[in-house]
Formats: C-alpha cells, structure tokens, sequence
C-alpha cells in the first residue's frame, strides 16, 4: 500500500481529514470546519473561527487575536475567562483587520539585490526580477558561475550589477548597501536566498558544519534586516524582504537535520518579521519550493555527475523533462508572493498532505478535555494566545486569486 | 533504517558518493530520487537492493524505498528510577521544576547552574534523602564546557541518559532591532546549544545503549510566535525544528528526543524579576495599570511543569504540550500555511516521483498514532 493511501485511511478513520477543504477549490468554501473538527476532538471547539464569522462583509474575522480569544465563541473557555477576569497586563494594542497590504506592489524600475544569484534559483529569482523591469544586484561569491549567468539576463537591461558577497559577513552587508545607495540611489527588495546545501544530520555534523549552516541559513536574515531595514524605512517608498527557505523548513522530511531545523528556523524568523514590521511599509515572505532545477539536487560542481570536470565516463544528461521546477518560474512565483505580499509563497502541493499531518501531530499533542485551562492564566496571557498575522493571512488568501501569473 | 553496509564506490566517485550513499543506505534523503539519479547515470548497481515488492511511488523498474517503521519509536526512557539526569539552567525557573521532577521520580540528578546564590536556594527544594543531586558549573554555549560536564558525570554516575536542554535566552528583542551580539548570543543558548549537548552526548548515550532521551525547553512561541519578540520567537521555533530535525534522526535508536512548548509557567521570566514582579510582598501597582487577577500568579507551578516533562519523556511524545488554550492560535497558523498552497495547478507527475521520499515525514503519521492511544495527557510520576 503507498505511503499516500496509508495516509489517507488514517485520515478518514480519525476524522481528521482537512486536507479535503484543503483540496482545491474548496478552501474558500469550508475554511474554519477542517479546524473545528480537530479541535472539537481536543475539546477546544468554541476557538474554532466560524466560517460565517470568517467570511464576514467587514473582513472582521481579521480582528482576530480579541474577537477571537475574548468574544466570539460563548463556549469556550478562552473567551469566559477573558470577560470574566480584569486583565493583568495592559490591553493590547489595536489589530489591523486586513494583512499588511504589499508594500512593492510595482517591480518597475524598483531595485533588488538577490544573495547567491549567480546559480540555482538565486538565478531564477534574479532573471525574473530583472524580466520585471527590476535593476538587480547579483551576490555571487564564484567568478565562473557569475560569468556563466550573466548572459541569461536579458541584453538591454542594464540594471544588473554583480556584487561579491558572503553573507556571514556582516561588514559585507554594509558595503552592500553603501554600493546600491550609491549607484541606484535605494534599495527596495531583498532577497535572502544563499543558502547552504550540505545535506548533514545533526546528529553527526562536526562544529563548523554547523556553525557555518547555521550563520548562512538563519543568522545571514537576521543580518540582511540589520544592514538593510533602516536605509528601506528611511527612503520610505516600499521594501520587502524574502528568504529562500524550503519545503524542508515546513516538513522535515529529508533525513539531514541541520538542512531541515536550520530552513525551519528560517520561516519562523520571517514569521516573526512580519509580526515585527506588519505596520510598516516592509513587506516579509518566505519561499519554500520543493525540488527546483538545480545543481543542487543533483550536485553541484565536480560531483555533480554532468559537469565536465566531474567523474568520467558519465553519459550524457537525458532529454526529456526534467523533474524539478524551472529555476526562472520559481523565481516567478517568488515575485508573485512579493507583489501581493504572501507571507508564505509555496510552490509544490503536493506537499500539503504531509504537511498536514506534521500540524495534526502537533495539535494532538495538546492536553485532552479532561484537563480545565484555569481561567487567570487564560487572561494574563491572552495577548499571546493568538498571532493576527495568521488570520489576516488565511483571510488573504481567501481572494481567489491564480496562485501564479507570469510576470 | 540505519544500515552501514553501503556499497563501495570507486574512489573517483567518492565525493558523488557520499550523499547518495547516505540515502542510499540509511533511509534518508531522496530515496527514490537517488535511485533515478544512478539508474540515468547508468550506476543502478550502486543502489541498495531491497527485498520484497516495491511500494507505489518512486519510478517503475527502480528498487523501492527504504522500509519505513510501522510504529512511533518506542520510549527508550519509560523507566525513569535511577536513570541519569543533566538539566541544564536548573537552578530556577522551569529548569529547578524539571530537576525536581526529575529527582521526585527517582532519578539521580545533575543540575546546570551559573549562579551560586540560584543554586544554593534551589538546592533545599529537593528532597532532603536525595543524594543524587549534583550541581554542575556550566555556560550551555560552551562546547568544551559540554564535554567537561559529561566526563564528571561519567565520573560520578558511569552513565548519562536524560539531557534536557532548559537554558534558554530571556531576551525580548525584535530580529528588526537587537543588536548584533543580542542576536548571536541568542542563537548560541537557545539553538546551538542543544545541537552542543547531541554532538557531545549522542556518542555515549549511543555507546552505552541504555535508553536515553533528548528534550529541548523550547515555548509555546516555537509552535506559535505571538508575541512581538523576534529574536525569541524565531530561536524557540528553530529549537522545535531541530528536535523534530532529530526525531526523523534518531528514530531507529536507543535515543528518544521531546521538545517542551509551555505557556506560562510561574518563574521570574514569566512574572517579572525583581522591582518588575508584581506579586513582589509590598509591590505598589504603577499609576493606571490594570489590577492583577486575584490569587496566586496565573501560570503553571514549575514542578507540574517538571512532571509533564517528564511524562513526556517516558511516553517519547515527540511534542510535550501543555497550554491547550494556544492551540487555536496555533491551528491558525498552520491553517495559514495550508492555505498558502498553490490550487488548481497541475502537478508534474515526474516531480513527484523524484520527490517521494519527502512529500511525507513518517515521523508525523507515527506520532499521530502515537497520540491516539488513550491515556491521561497528565499523571505524577513523584515515586
């Protein structure tokens, strides 16, 4: 029997099964029961957001975190306890009902700079900016890729400009934004896309294995925001900040720890940024593509079987399609998320039922019903129960839109 | 699942070899993908001949995929008495209620500290008949300081079995605004180190082969990231994935991994420490803050905290949850993710055969099954 028919057996036979208003096309319509079912069985079903309350005319299901946690659901204890206790920290501050609206909803003439874009999707991401009329900095670190990709960018746009760059390197960052100030003036997009492709466990990398994965996949966005963030508040026309994670970093399937927990660390930093800059005019997404055309998921360089210095004797590679995606339509998909400032730009469905069952694992390992929540620990700390972010978002992507246009 | 008869390659594809060796023979990576890898190379002898039919997925012709564990993984610590404990950051906080915990049931109890005056009013809290207690000087962000720990505790006990990673950063910085070594330092003592404490530990609780257990104090902000704290939310979410990282690791072993997400727990992060705690004796409420709920402060006792630790830890709950008010706060966010898959799109079949091995973390089915089976979320384990 396949993994997938396993899956979806165990599925039906707990009544778990969201991944069917998941499904397409009937997400908009179903939106809030696939959670009521599970949290029914957890005995929280009063905190299920109500399809009626979600799709409501005023987008009020946006006012989440306090309709959600001290109101809208008379059952639960959430809410009896947030109007029955005085609050014992300060109210918190007004939510916004909508998502952030995308702050770079017009590429044009905008200027990006994409880490590693000298290959890889990097490569992707950087020809479809510059395809959508973006001035684009390449971070490179090998003068032969660089040299390899610069003819793939269109011949007429002169808005390309390669800049070496190691992104552990924080003077680095600096520089780099000292460069684009000077020659372009700003700098609108950032796109956080090196990352380290050494597949290792954590339970058997050396130190510097770590170290280094760790300072490239995660710390490397922390400082791109330290370097960049306040040159993009202070010009004020509009950033955004993108990571390459991956769909390891939202289901570890690959057995190599430091890859997964290190792209899980980087959506959660993104998540975290967006809670940050939510009210700002710098728009946060996170990329996790499953596999893409690259060398990295057959090899780069000499172990990667095709290339001409790699181990002789190698057939030719075969014709026909090849699996991964095209690098330049992920990189499409990339500025998709950006123009409409999707938190998380996913490309791969196929992904969404393992997905699932990691969340559902998660949410049954709550304390069952037996257990009463004491209702002044519900209302010390109802300012972190719920994250607007994520109601906004599901709101967001209520709108129907194609979930990907060529730019 | 963890075989070590890999094939032998020719030294000149030893490089090439290395990754799809590993997945080759140990179950990991893009199992089916590597096998499409070697057969287009013409290397199909390079594969790892497996028995029986092949299972749906992966391309026709090709071996199938490695064998995948029908059940969780089996708690390798359900008998805690005399079992070897460290917690790191014992001293207060979370960390003294998991000691606690720890040394109720029964076991022997190695307590990381930094602080001298911490640890000399922790110290009483333990059952006065316990001489299992042993305090450990200890930086978490230390490596060598990791392999020094494990030496006195070879030295003093012959075996180490439980490793929780409780220490734990208190910084509340936004990732927009703390400063640079704000951040490192947070990374380092919430992240790294629990990655320190495997690469030190792992050996020899492998080596000895006891059943042993890993658990990282992680925060219901690593599940759900609501509080305006980047720097915070974003490690405690990259501690949960590292143990998960661990769990798809580490299933077909003698070692069992749990990341703790609490909510509120009754310690000074919680409440405040000092001037800032509002339950301080004699502490004045400022001018125009909202009266505190009447009774005790609202969250969990740190040694039920300590004791739901430890139930997860002989159950091996891969989560160990203990806030059910969160959860749907959680769900919404996951629920945001879900909804942020493409709809309506095709998707190329060869893609997802290349893909197979990974569309699904085994580990997450199991653990469902694991959480249908009836039993109290809560019980004493105090002996």
């Amino acid at each position: 029997m396949s993994k997938k028919e396993d899956t979806q057996a165990m599925h039906a036979a707990t009544e778990l099964d969201r991944r069917q208003f998941l499904g397409t096309g009937s997400l908009l319509a179903s939106l809030g029961l696939g959670s009521g079912g599970l949290l029914a069985t957890l005995g929280l079903s009063g905190c299920a957001t109500k399809p009626a309350a979600a799709s409501g005319s005023t987008g009020a299901s946006g006012a989440s975190r306090s309709a959600g946690a001290s109101g809208a659901a008379p059952a639960a204890p959430a809410a009896a306890a947030a109007t029955a206790a005085p609050p014992a920290r300060p109210a918190p501050p007004p939510e916004p009902t909508v998502a952030q609206p995308p702050p770079l909803k017009d590429l044009k003439g905008k200027v990006a700079y994409v880490s590693a874009a000298s290959d890889g999707i990097g490569l992707g991401i950087a020809r479809a900016c510059s395809n959508a009329g973006m001035i684009v900095v390449i971070g490179y670190r090998n003068e032969e890729r660089l040299k390899a990709a610069l003819p793939l960018f269109k011949p007429g746009n002169a808005g390309v400009m390669p800049f070496k760059h190691d992104v552990t390197d924080r003077a680095g960052w600096t520089q780099l934004v000292e460069q684009v100030k000077g020659k372009y003036g700003k700098l609108h997009l950032v796109v956080n896309n090196a990352g380290v492709k050494t597949l290792r466990q954590a339970s058997q990398a050396k130190y510097d294995e770590w170290d280094n994965a760790v300072a490239v996949n995660f710390t490397a966005i922390y400082n791109s925001v330290a370097a960049c963030l306040p040159h993009m508040l202070e010009h004020g026309e509009g950033g955004h900040f993108v990571t390459t994670a991956s769909m390891g970093g939202l289901l570890p399937g690959v057995n190599a720890g430091v890859y997964t927990s290190t792209k899980i660390a980087a959506v959660g930093i993104m998540e975290a940024l967006r809670v940050e800059l939510e009210s700002t005019n710098i728009g946060t997404s996170v990329f996790c593509p499953g596999i893409v055309g690259t060398d990295n998921y057959i090899g780069t360089g000499e172990q990667n079987p095709y290339h001409p210095k790699g181990p002789a004797g190698m057939p030719p590679r075969p014709p026909g399609p090849q699996p991964g995606m095209d690098p330049l339509e992920a990189g499409e998909r990339v500025l998709n998320g950006v123009i409409h400032n999707d938190l998380f730009i996913l490309s791969h469905p196929e992904f969404k039922a393992g997905m699932q069952e990691r969340f559902d694992a998660i949410m049954l390992s709550t304390p069952t019903v037996e257990e009463p929540i004491p209702e002044p620990r519900i209302a010390y700390e109802r300012v972190v129960t719920r994250c607007g972010i994520y109601p906004r978002e599901i709101e967001h992507r209520k709108t129907g839109r194609a979930s990907y246009v060529k730019i | 699942m963890f075989k070590k008869d890999a094939p032998q390659l020719p030294a000149t594809l030893d490089r090439f070899a290395l990754e799809r060796r590993r997945f080759l023979s140990e179950g990991a990576l893009y199992g089916a993908g590597a096998v499409s890898i070697l057969a287009e190379l013409g290397l199909s002898r390079y594969a790892v001949a497996q028995n029986g039919p092949p299972p749906g997925g992966g391309r026709p012709g090709m071996p199938p995929l490695p064998p995948e564990p029908s059940v969780s993984q089996p708690a390798p610590l359900h008998d805690l008495k005399g079992k070897v404990a460290y917690v790191t950051a014992s001293s207060d906080g979370i960390g003294l209620g998991i000691a606690r915990a720890a040394s109720n049931a029964g076991m022997k109890v190695c307590i990381g500290y930094r602080n001298e005056e911490r640890l000399k009013a922790a110290l009483p809290l333990f059952k006065p008949d316990n001489a299992g207690v042993f305090p450990i000087k200890h930086d978490v962000t230390d490596r060598n300081g990791w392999a020094q720990v494990l030496e006195q505790i070879k030295n003093k006990y012959g075996r180490l079995h439980l490793v929780v990673n409780n220490a734990g950063s208190k910084l509340r910085a936004k990732v927009s605004n703390a400063k640079a070594d704000e951040w490192d330092n947070a990374v380092a003592v919430n992240y790294t180190a629990t990655y320190n404490s495997v690469a030190v530990c792992l050996p020899h609780m492998l080596e000895h082969g006891e059943g042993s257990h890993i658990v990282v104090t992680s925060s219901m902000s690593g599940l759900l990231p609501g509080g305006n704290l980047g720097v915070y939310t974003a490690t405690k979410i990259a501690a949960v994935g590292l143990m998960e990282a661990l769990r798809v690791e580490l299933e077909g072993t003698t070692v069992g991994t749990s990341a703790f997400c609490p909510g509120g727990v009754n310690t000074d992060n919680y409440i405040g420490t000092g001037e800032e705690n509002p339950y301080r004796a004699g502490q004045k409420r400022p001018p125009g803050a909202p009266a505190l709920p009447p009774g005790p402060p609202p969250g969990m006792d740190p040694l039920e905290a300590g004791e739901r630790v430890m139930n997860g830890v002989i159950n091996n709950d891969l989560f160990i949850v203990t806030h059910p008010e969160y959860m749907p706060g959680t769900q919404q966010r996951f629920d945001a993710m879900l909804a942020s898959e493409p709809v309506g799109e095709t998707i190329p079949e060869i893609r997802t055969k290349f893909e197979t091995r990974v569309l699904h973390a085994g580990i997450y089915a199991r653990e469902i099954e694991h959480r249908k089976k009836k039993r109290k979320s809560f019980r004493s384990v105090t002996v």
